[in-house]
């Protein structure tokens, strides 16, 4: 594993420090040539340069410095390049800089000291979840810190955040919202707009509940995903303290397939590639198995859990506690010793579906005997996250949060369709080569088809037939939602 | 997990025997099942073969996965359907369906783990109990490229291999040794038995039957 990654890794607690006495880190990345880049609050005078050396402000200056000091102790982390370069002055007030090389170097075993350090001043100073907020939105009106570095041959910068339009509340709104997902993503103007409301919604929350439901259909801002996931799945606020009472050190039977199942899951993901990462990961899954007991782990169990460790990679205790809600709601009882019968229930759904819905495609795929066992387990046992990269589960979660609890069976429904002509002009080898596991084949057809996705979450054809079909057919539709309900809906 | 007849129930289990376009080669189509712990390799091998890759961070496997790959021995061409099967002790249930009327089996292992080894011992049984008589199956002992983790000694394997009547072979799916040839000698020995079984079924009388085995024998003899 190459440095560069487990400094990656590490690092992303460091994101999770704020105190008044220190700098916030803001971003570490991952570059070319085994290159990381932090970035870092850094404003004000650093104290070598600090003329003020009365009683008064020497007295303020200890004491600040002691207490950034003492937070970073209780942390675990040693400066150990504590220098008056290392401490700024900001409007009287201290904050400790350059804390974090020792720590995420893994105590230095990762890179040779001295580091050679460049720093990037972002001009602001508010409070750190709004600097935090302001990175992202620098982020995404095109602000790249390697564009910084080479532009100006590794000096200090001004970045293009100063030069942000000011954009008020109610422009626009509805200009932008009709747009597609992705570009709605990357619109700085959109994404302030949005962040600024979903705070609110959050702070609201529950009372807020309704609005935050209608607002994350419309989409939910990338940047506060976790906070709205683990809110529109129903997490408890206890979840810190009830994380921390499971065991997630001891031994058990299970270790073995956890620690060979973690290495080959979502790996192109730096975060969960990083030792930090299979760490962590692994923790989670031997804290749900530990304390689920009527229930064991099927191997898929690593994928359900990856969006969730990515997103939450700051916060353990809300990715598991988001994993274990998910699979209450949406897999219930799927983790079973013996899952057999739930398993079979659903497929048998699934199939019913696609031949109430396609009965000439039903009527091929059953003549053929491609039947949903031989290829949609990893599907559903999953909920798709086995199958599709990470950035596309997070959509197709995105709607799962907000739809009927049928709604599965009806992604499942649309990727045959998009496949229709193909799967009807094939035989059982050919249809079942479109869905075998390997890499390539799955993803050209469907994973980067881009105008699926969009269909998909934007009201699909399928989805949008599904309506009409419910408005024509209400009766039967009602039996299958209805039973769906009851199946995986039962603890709502 | 959910348990059926067998994959789709389709008419599988029955070499198929086709007739070539030209030249008169034959055609013939194999059920092929990939067994063994999980984490030996088993879909590495598989990629290996059939798209001559190799990915450090292969996905586990669930359920079950399909490839097909063709391979062409003098000729005959053989047209392999491989069923790469999930390796966690839980999918064991589903593991009927993938071998039951399947020609061939791959029982895979790691060479540095020695607990793979013995649930490839039970594997192997499980085939010789409830697959089809005439299956064959092969060993492989997979990571061979990690020879100086090795927690499996060649002979110990081989002689097991020897007294089970198996097909045996250290391969490595990361640098491709042994991995078309272990599929290359399953091919030859299912061809070679299978022209021999359908061979007695279509000869009646007890004279053209010994006459029959005879050629073959003769064939299989000097192709060697
Ligand atoms: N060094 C080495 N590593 C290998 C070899 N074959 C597979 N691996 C690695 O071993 C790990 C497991 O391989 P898989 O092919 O996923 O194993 P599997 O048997 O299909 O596992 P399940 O799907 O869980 O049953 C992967 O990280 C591979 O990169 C090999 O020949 N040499
Ligand atoms: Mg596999």
């Amino acid at each position: 594993m190459p440095s560069s990654i487990k400094i990656l890794g590490r690092s992303q607690f460091l994101k999770s420090l704020h105190h008044s006495n220190i700098c916030t880190y803001l971003d570490i990345m991952r570059w070319k040539h085994e290159r990381v880049a932090l970035v870092c609050e850094h404003f004000g005078v650093p104290l070598s340069n600090y003329k003020d050396w009365s009683p008064g402000s020497a007295l303020y200056i200890v004491k600040d410095i002691l207490s950034g000091l003492s937070y970073l102790h209780e942390r675990g982390i040693v400066h150990r390049a504590l220098s008056r370069d290392n401490i700024i002055v900001v409007n009287k007030h201290i904050k400790i800089f350059n804390y974090g090389l020792y720590y995420m170097s893994g105590s230095g075993a990762d890179v040779e000291f001295p580091i050679g350090c460049y720093n990037e001043p972002l001009c602001f100073s508010l409070d750190d979840k709004s600097l935090c907020e302001l990175y992202y939105l620098w982020l995404l009106a095109g602000g790249d810190v390697f564009t910084e570095f080479k532009k100006e041959g590794l000096i200090r910068t001004k970045p293009p955040i100063l030069g942000i339009p000011k954009c008020s509340y109610d422009k626009d709104h509805c200009e932008s919202s009709s747009l597609p997902l992705i570009i709605r993503e990357r619109d700085t103007e959109y994404q302030f707009r949005r962040i600024t409301l979903f705070n609110t919604l959050l702070k609201g929350f529950p009372h807020t509940s309704r609005r935050l439901r209608g607002e994350s259909k419309q989409d939910i801002p990338p940047f506060l995903r976790a906070e709205t996931w683990a809110c529109l799945l129903g997490i408890n606020c206890d979840y810190q303290e009830s994380y921390l009472l499971v065991d997630k050190e001891t031994s058990i039977p299970t270790d073995r397939q956890i620690e060979v199942d973690i290495p080959r899951c979502h790996q192109y993901s730096e975060l969960l590639s990083s030792s930090v990462g299979h760490l962590k990961f692994k923790r989670i899954l031997k804290a749900w198995v530990v304390s689920h007991p009527e229930y064991v782990y099927w191997q898929g169990l690593d994928s359900l859990c990856a969006p969730f460790l990515y997103l939450n990679f700051n916060n353990e205790a809300r990715a598991y506690a988001c994993l274990s809600k998910f699979i209450e709601k949406y897999l219930y009882n799927f983790f079973l010793k013996d899952n057999s019968s739930v398993i079979r229930e659903y497929l048998t759904k699934f199939k019913q579906l696609i031949v109430f819905h396609d009965p000439e495609l039903g009527n091929h795929l059953d003549n053929i005997g491609f039947a949903p066992e031989l290829f949609a387990i990893p599907w559903y046992l999953t909920m798709f996250s086995h199958v599709f990269p990470i950035n596309k589960i997070l959509h197709l979660w995105d709607s799962l949060f907000l739809e009927k609890p049928s709604y599965p069976l009806f992604v499942g429904l649309a990727i045959l369709q998009q496949l229709r002509p193909t799967l009807l002009s094939s035989g059982f080898n050919e249809c079942i080569l479109l869905f075998s596991d390997l890499p390539g084949k799955y993803s050209s057809k469907i994973y980067f088809n881009n105008s699926f996705f969009f269909s998909l979450y934007t009201n699909c054809t399928v989805y949008r037939s599904a309506e009409l079909l419910r408005q024509r057919e209400n009766i039967l539709f009602q039996i299958l939602a209805g039973f769906m309900w009851f199946q995986i809906g039962a603890n709502y | 997990m959910a348990n059926r007849g067998g994959p789709g129930g389709r008419p599988n289990g029955t070499a198929q025997q086709q007739q070539g376009g030209g030249g008169g080669g034959r055609i013939c189509q194999f059920k092929l099942v990939l067994l063994g712990e999980s984490a030996v390799g088993k879909s590495s091998l598989v990629l290996r073969f059939v798209k001559g890759q190799f990915h450090e961070y292969q996905e586990s496997t669930i359920g079950a996965a399909f490839l097909t790959q063709t391979l062409c021995l003098e000729d005959t061409t053989v047209k392999f359907e491989i069923w790469d099967t999930a390796g966690q002790e839980r999918y064991h249930s589903l593991a009927p369906m993938y071998y039951r009327g399947a020609q061939a089996a791959i029982v895979v292992y790691d060479v540095t783990n020695q607990d793979t080894f013995g649930r490839a011992k039970t594997w192997v049984k499980e085939l010789q109990r409830h697959a089809s008589p005439n299956i064959v199956i092969a060993l492989a002992g997979n990571k061979a490229d990690l020879s100086n983790k090795r927690n499996v000694e060649l002979d110990e394997a081989k002689a097991y291999a020897e007294e089970n009547g198996l097909l045996f072979m250290e391969t490595s799916a990361k640098t491709a040794v042994n991995v078309n040839e272990i599929f290359q000698e399953i091919g030859e020995s299912i061809v070679g038995l299978f022209v021999l079984v359908v061979g007695i079924q279509i000869c009646r009388s007890e004279q053209s039957r010994l006459n029959y085995v005879s050629k073959i024998v003769y064939s299989l003899w000097y192709r060697k």
